[in-house]
């Protein structure tokens, strides 16, 4: 896949986006799909076809599991925590996430038929920080922990359920923005 | 031969090939061949003990210890698959 580093805007269909906001409502509701893993986060994968700029979003794909808290991911994790995440109200232990293989499998295999490729990854944030009450940016541990993967990381507000907003920063580098024009 | 196939997001590091084919003929033999091949793809084992590799479908091992424990067919496919993850 080309760098993406040279995007200098995203199209993410109204469609594309009602099931990221979707996906965020639902977890904030408590409203889990069978074998997902409870608690209000979401994350999801966006893909689209490499090489093009504006990138179009061709599809989302919500995920259902965080494997946080399994080892050896949950040593990882931890570590990483305790090294870069900033102080909040949620306990370390609780923050966080990463993708199951198996599932990050199943979208590889569901899209490469197509030539897709994955070019970004979705999270929410919902507590607000009193430096940073909307929570749209990626913290320094989002940054940290995209550096190198040549990918966007999408960040959802959903501090106010009502009216959530996403950005989009290549490798969660805030200097790094790039418009997203939902359409 | 054994097959490798590339996730897309790494794919800048093996001259944007999907599908690696390798001599083999054991799993670390494979991988080994595939790092001396694409050297820049040691940039993504730094952080190894998150990989994932899956032969035929199958997730066999996440991390980088234990691969003579892994049983390689000659038409075996290895996929590898890197995590994501945010705070």
């Amino acid at each position: 896949m080309p760098g993406l580093d040279g995007v200098s805007r995203i199209i993410l269909p109204q469609r594309q986006w009602e099931t990221i906001s979707q996906h965020c409502r639902r977890k904030l509701d408590g409203d889990y799909l069978p074998g997902e893993t409870k608690g209000p986060k979401a994350c999801g994968l966006l893909v689209g076809a490499p090489g093009t700029n504006p990138l179009l979003v061709k599809d989302v794909f919500p995920l259902k599991k965080n494997v946080r808290n399994q080892e050896p991911y949950k040593s990882y994790m931890d570590t990483m925590m305790e090294q870069h995440a900033f102080p909040s109200k949620t306990p370390l232990s609780k923050r966080g996430w990463i993708t199951d293989p198996e599932e990050m499998k199943q979208v590889y295999d569901a899209i490469d038929q197509d030539d897709l490729v994955v070019f970004g990854s979705y999270h929410m944030h919902i507590v607000p920080w009193k430096d940073d009450p909307v929570r749209d940016t990626p913290t320094t541990l989002d940054n940290v922990l995209a550096q190198g993967s040549n990918l966007f990381s999408f960040i959802v507000s959903a501090v106010d359920p009502s009216n959530l907003k996403i950005r989009a920063f290549y490798e969660g580098a805030i200097e790094k923005e790039v418009d997203i024009l939902i359409q | 031969m054994p097959k490798i196939i590339i996730p897309s997001s790494i794919r800048r590091y093996t001259d944007d090939l999907r599908e690696i084919t390798v001599e083999g003929p054991s799993f670390k033999d494979s991988i080994d061949e595939l790092l001396r091949r694409y050297p820049q793809l040691e940039s993504v084992m730094k952080n190894g003990s998150l990989l994932s590799f899956f032969v035929n479908n199958k997730l066999v091992k996440t991390g980088l210890e234990d691969w003579d424990s892994i049983q390689l067919n000659r038409d075996d496919e290895i996929s590898l698959i890197v995590p994501i993850a945010g705070g």
